[in-house]
């Protein structure tokens, strides 16, 4: 054939070739997502992986290449770890460079990314059956139902207050429609924030009236902070029950707002905190 | 600063383009040079990612980059003044105001339309914010400042709706908009270069046969007339040139910042003002400086890839201080 | 003393009937005839917001008259496609300000614009380039940059472009207007750009028509001068019908005199101390 010819056949022929390795008959799994990671150690995959994203903060997954930010990946950082499958949340973008991961021949396997507590098992489903460790999966599943369970989800007057800070950033509160509330409501206690969704910045009177009597912060979120005594300074904190006992929880981010599977443990810490500080 | 016979400074330009063409093509985060892909038979993978993900990349860089640094000539030549830029009258604020959007409200698209979400909401603020441009400028006699102002109101208001855009957003959509807004040639395949290049490429063409325009047009408006130039419907179509220009660069790339504004100034203080060759010189500038940054975003930290528009400023940025401080004789542009 | 001008019908003329310009409710030209012949210079004076510039860019095209009808060699202003007329009239105005640096030969090659510039016109436009840049003095300053110029060479590099503009290899009648073209000259440039457009208007078929603050120099070098009085023309005539003391007087409001000059007898105002 021509060269034209072939490259036109090249470039029109369905793309359905497996990539070429160095002869490596093992798996070489990418994750994209914080989530999906953490899910494929808990299953015991995690020496199967070549490569992670950025927000795979898991410190098992430390030393892997860090392929970039979940929202603006690469197509040929990905591939230049010749994976034979790309594990990505389904939030993952942008879904353009999956597509073409795809139509080299990588199998890529999207998981859900809906954030709720009764979405983790779907994932990890997901994830097991992409692995074929269906009966681990199933294992992992039953523990992450079973910590969930044990978790006593009745009503407690307690009001707890999210805040969320980063560098550079004046402090928020989360008020509805945050995955924050989703938490405090599945605890069993209540949003200290009520009338609004999403963040807004703390206000002095907005603090006062809420009248938290528990304060909970992500782990990052209090180290922009620095201090116990730093959160006491905010606007309006000085005035709330929650300061005054000296009530406040803090808690790994990844576990608190990412619906993992170290949620079940940070909600039995906030129940037990919120059963504490509950006048 | 000596200037340097624009022929010779045009033959350099296109040897300078074809070599960073060719080293753009040889490197990457995935090992993929001349060589290796001479040895393998074509219809192995290897060719597949070369030709549908490097290759692309590499031509929209290019593409890119001429569109930028041609807009910028326009916008400079059109205003007269070496410190316009292609952001001037607010058509990348629009586009990112829609992009925006489209990260920041939940909206459910068909899978095709969702792949190309940004590009379309990109194209779509460009598009509307230069027809808004343009119809402006049919009223009234072509009279620039008055474009200027309301350029200066629509960045201001799509600044401040993109700011409540990032107020109701979540840490994740916030970081997605400022990486886009950073600029990224990540997304390049075939598809979107076609499409670019479709209204880039002639754009570009039709701006350098206005070359000879461009240059009776600094003279003055009046000037201008005399020698036979009908200057208002000049302007607008140069105001068209430009919008068409950086609404396809947005919609593929994000804003890519400082290619624009310092390239033709650049060129400018080396060849002079005649934009005959101000143009095309502008246009490889902006092309190789493009093709550099990039090939250095998508390997300095691979296998992740940095922001190009956030190379382009650094690279640029001291590089051009660096020419100002070295004039001896204060003359801008 | 006003007089009726009378329009004469030769095709070498450019040719204003009754025009008037209105902006707005102001009347800034009111009711002007005039002729302006290849191969005459005339002269337009008159006092501050007489409406001279905009009687030139009546008479140049620029703007539509609200009545009455301008017209070059026969032809309405309206009617002349812009290219023929940038070949037949040009126009200099006080002030051009460039934002980029460009060189002295640069600038006046922009002037060859409205012709092509393929082989045997593009060795013309170099003609001409050279030859009025030679003309005008300009040829020391070529490739400097016309911005870091003094506003006399300035001037003189624009009447290079302007002359280059309407330079051909076999002479037809055209037109040059200038607005102030002396204001920043020194004596000796005034001096050598007068006589030089004198010059031309009797070597060529070039009608010159230039405003001129300077009474004197208007006397000593234009064959006919037009004085305008808020939008309306109230003399016209050779300098000695139009400089005498009553008339200038009358709309100059000034204490002067006026007494021929000692070598050629053209009027000479002198103000009153």
């Amino acid at each position: 054939m021509t060269l034209a010819r072939r490259f036109a056949a090249v470039l029109s022929a369905p793309l359905m070739v497996v990539f070429s390795l160095n002869a490596v008959a093992a798996d070489r799994i990418v994750s994209v997502g914080g989530d999906v990671t953490e899910i494929v150690y808990a299953l015991g995959a995690g020496d199967r992986l070549v490569a992670r994203d950025t927000t795979s903060t898991l410190p098992a997954a430390k030393n892997l290449p860090d392929v970039g930010y979940m929202r603006q990946l690469n197509a040929e950082g990905i591939l230049s770890l010749k994976p034979t499958m790309v594990l990505a949340s389904e939030l993952a973008e942008p879904s353009l460079v999956l597509r073409q991961i795809a139509d080299v021949g990588v199998k890529v396997v999207p998981v859900s990314g809906e954030a709720s507590l009764d979405n983790v098992p779907h994932k990890i489903q997901q994830v097991a059956s992409a692995l074929n460790l269906e009966k681990q999966g199933a294992a992992v599943t039953q523990k992450y139902e079973q910590q969930l369970a044990a978790v006593p989800r009745t009503p407690l007057k307690t009001k707890v207050l999210f805040i969320l800070s980063h560098g550079g950033m004046t402090p928020m509160a989360a008020g509805q429609d945050t995955a924050a509330d989703a938490i405090i409501k599945a605890s069993g206690a209540q949003n200290a924030m009520q009338g609004f969704s999403r963040y807004r910045p703390l206000s002095q009177e907005g603090v006062v009236a809420s009248a938290p009597d528990l304060v909970l912060i992500t782990r990052d979120g209090f180290k922009t902070l620095g201090t116990v005594d730093k959160v006491w300074a905010l606007p309006g904190m000085a005035l709330t029950p929650a300061a005054k006992n000296k009530q406040i929880l803090v808690v790994d981010d990844m576990a608190l707002l990412g619906f993992s599977l170290e949620t079940p443990a940070a909600l039995a810490a906030l129940r037990e905190a919120a059963e504490r500080a509950q006048r | 600063m000596t200037k340097v016979s624009p022929r010779i400074a045009f033959s350099v330009l296109i040897v300078l383009l074809l070599a960073l063409g060719l080293g753009s093509a040889n490197l990457g985060a995935l090992r993929l040079s001349f060589h290796t892909l001479w040895e393998t038979p074509l219809d192995d993978a290897m060719w597949q990612v070369w030709l549908n993900i490097r290759l692309p990349r590499v031509l929209l860089a290019t593409v890119v980059g001429i569109a930028l640094a041609v807009s910028g000539a326009i916008m400079q030549g059109l205003f007269r003044n070496p410190l316009a830029d292609p952001t001037l009258l607010g058509i990348s604020s629009g586009a990112s105001l829609c992009v925006a959007l489209v990260i920041v409200m939940p909206m459910t698209l068909a899978p095709t339309l969702a792949l190309y979400s940004h590009m379309l909401a990109a194209f779509g603020g460009s598009l509307f914010i230069s027809l808004l441009i343009y119809g402006l400028s049919r009223g009234g006699h072509g009279s620039l400042s008055r474009l200027l102002l309301a350029g200066i109101a629509i960045n201001a208001l799509c600044f401040a709706l993109v700011g409540v855009l990032s107020y109701i957003s979540n840490d994740q959509q916030l970081r997605q908009f400022s990486l886009w807004s950073m600029g990224s040639l990540g997304q390049a395949q075939w598809g979107t270069l076609l499409a670019a290049s479709s209204l880039i490429l002639p754009a570009s063409i039709v701006a350098l046969l206005m070359a000879r325009r461009l240059n009776l047009l600094q003279l003055g408006d009046e000037e201008a007339h005399y020698l036979g130039i009908n200057v208002p419907k000049t302007k607008r179509q140069l105001l068209l040139l430009s919008a068409v220009l950086v609404g396809a660069a947005v919609a593929v790339s994000g804003v890519i910042g400082f290619i624009g504004l310092v390239i033709p100034h650049l060129v400018r203080m080396r060849l002079g003002a005649d934009h005959r060759w101000l143009l095309p010189c502008s246009a490889l500038g902006g092309a190789c400086l493009l093709l550099t940054a990039d090939t250095l975003a998508r390997t300095l930290v691979s296998p992740a890839e940095m922001p190009v528009g956030m190379l382009t400023s650094l690279i640029g940025g001291p590089y051009f201080l660096w020419l100002i401080l070295r004039q001896k004789e204060f003359s801008v542009g | 003393m006003d007089k009726q001008s009378e329009i004469r019908l030769t095709p070498a003329a450019l040719q204003a009937h009754n025009i008037s310009y209105h902006l707005g409710q102001r009347r800034l030209i009111k009711q002007v005839s005039l002729s302006l012949q290849s191969g005459e210079m005339v002269a337009i004076i008159g006092p501050n917001g007489a409406g001279k510039s905009t009687l030139m860019r009546l008479l140049t095209g620029f703007l539509p008259p609200s009545e009455g009808l301008c017209e070059l060699q026969g032809q309405p202003l309206v009617e002349w496609s812009p290219r023929q007329l940038a070949r037949t009239r040009a126009v200099m105005r006080q002030h051009s300000d460039l934002a980029f640096a460009f060189s002295v030969r640069e600038v006046v090659a922009m002037g060859r614009s409205p012709y092509p510039n393929q082989g045997r016109e593009g060795e013309h436009n170099q003609r001409a380039v050279e030859h009025v840049m030679a003309q005008t003095g300009c040829d020391v300053l070529a490739d400097r940059d016309y911005r870091a110029l003094s506003g006399g060479e300035q001037q003189r590099v624009q009447l290079a472009r302007v002359l280059a503009q309407l330079w051909q290899p076999e002479p037809q009648p055209r037109w040059l207007f200038l607005d102030e073209p002396t204001s920043a000259l020194d004596l000796y440039h005034q001096q050598q750009t007068l006589r030089l457009l004198k010059s031309l208007t009797r070597s060529e078929p070039l009608g010159v028509c230039c405003i001129l603050h300077d009474l004197n120099l208007a006397a000593l070098y234009a064959d006919r001068i037009l004085l305008l009085h808020q939008g309306q023309l109230v003399a016209q005539g050779t300098p000695q019908e139009v400089l005498n003391g009553e008339t200038l007087t009358r709309w100059y409001h000034a204490d002067l005199g006026v007494m021929p000059h000692p070598e050629c007898g053209e009027p000479q105002v002198f103000l009153r101390r």
